[in-house]
């Protein structure tokens, strides 16, 4: 009988949190590549990230803040 | 291959994002971070992704209706598109780039804002979480 591997010791999680704390909420955010800054914001995708390639950010990394208080549940599934 | 998970809100927990870019044709997306979502059948972005940086016409293309924990019905626009996972230092493509059936959807207001659902990313890699260790493993099927 084989034993799984175990897939790794612990890891402590990436933390963009300080970062994306002072982001609009609901607003599309445009980080640096390294992701350590936020380059710009916008309502929309296209508008964060053609404001950060102005900015000088040729590859931003996009993504969308949730609104106050939001949290995440479960999926989205095919509608009977 | 092993991705950390990512604490990328205050006020949310740890999650299993990716970072991905799209492609169709010579059209390419920015880098995206896309929540790996188990709940979720197909990869789900707006629609704005689909019409502004992959330049696709969705007007004949299969619509997918589907809902959410509101239950509320919403429509979608599904197409074949190029996928590649980029690796943590968000520069190496650590896997090739595999076609995927994404959906687009014109209301989809997700916080993190893209979704990799079953069928197109979980039907193109074995992924295996471990949340208590804030790991989880991608492995091209």
């Amino acid at each position: 009988m084989s034993k799984k591997k175990p897939m790794t010791t612990e890891a402590a999680p990436r933390d963009l949190s300080s970062i994306l704390k002072d982001a609009p909420p609901g607003a599309w955010v445009a980080l640096s590549s390294d992701k350590t800054r936020i380059v710009a914001t916008g309502d929309s995708i296209s508008a964060a990230s053609l404001q950060a390639k102005q900015k000088g950010e040729a590859t931003p990394v996009l993504v969308r803040m949730p609104i106050e208080g939001e949290g995440s549940a479960a999926g989205v599934s095919e509608r009977a | 291959m092993i991705f950390r998970y990512t604490k990328a809100f205050p006020n949310t927990p740890p999650r299993p994002y990716l970072d991905i870019i799209l492609r169709n044709g010579f059209q390419t997306t920015d880098k995206l971070m896309a929540l790996v979502d188990s709940g979720a059948d197909y990869p789900i972005f707006p629609m704005e992704i689909a019409v502004d940086q992959l330049r696709l016409d969705l007007r004949s293309a299969p619509v997918w209706l589907f809902s959410g924990t509101t239950g509320k019905a919403q429509i979608a626009r599904l197409a074949d598109v190029g996928l590649t996972i980029l690796g943590e230092d968000n520069i190496s493509h650590v896997f090739g780039e595999v076609s995927s059936t994404c959906a687009f959807c014109e209301d989809f207001t997700f916080s993190g804002g893209c979704l990799l659902g079953q069928e197109g990313f979980f039907s193109r890699f074995r992924t295996t979480f471990d949340q208590p260790k804030n790991v989880f493993e991608i492995v091209a099927v």
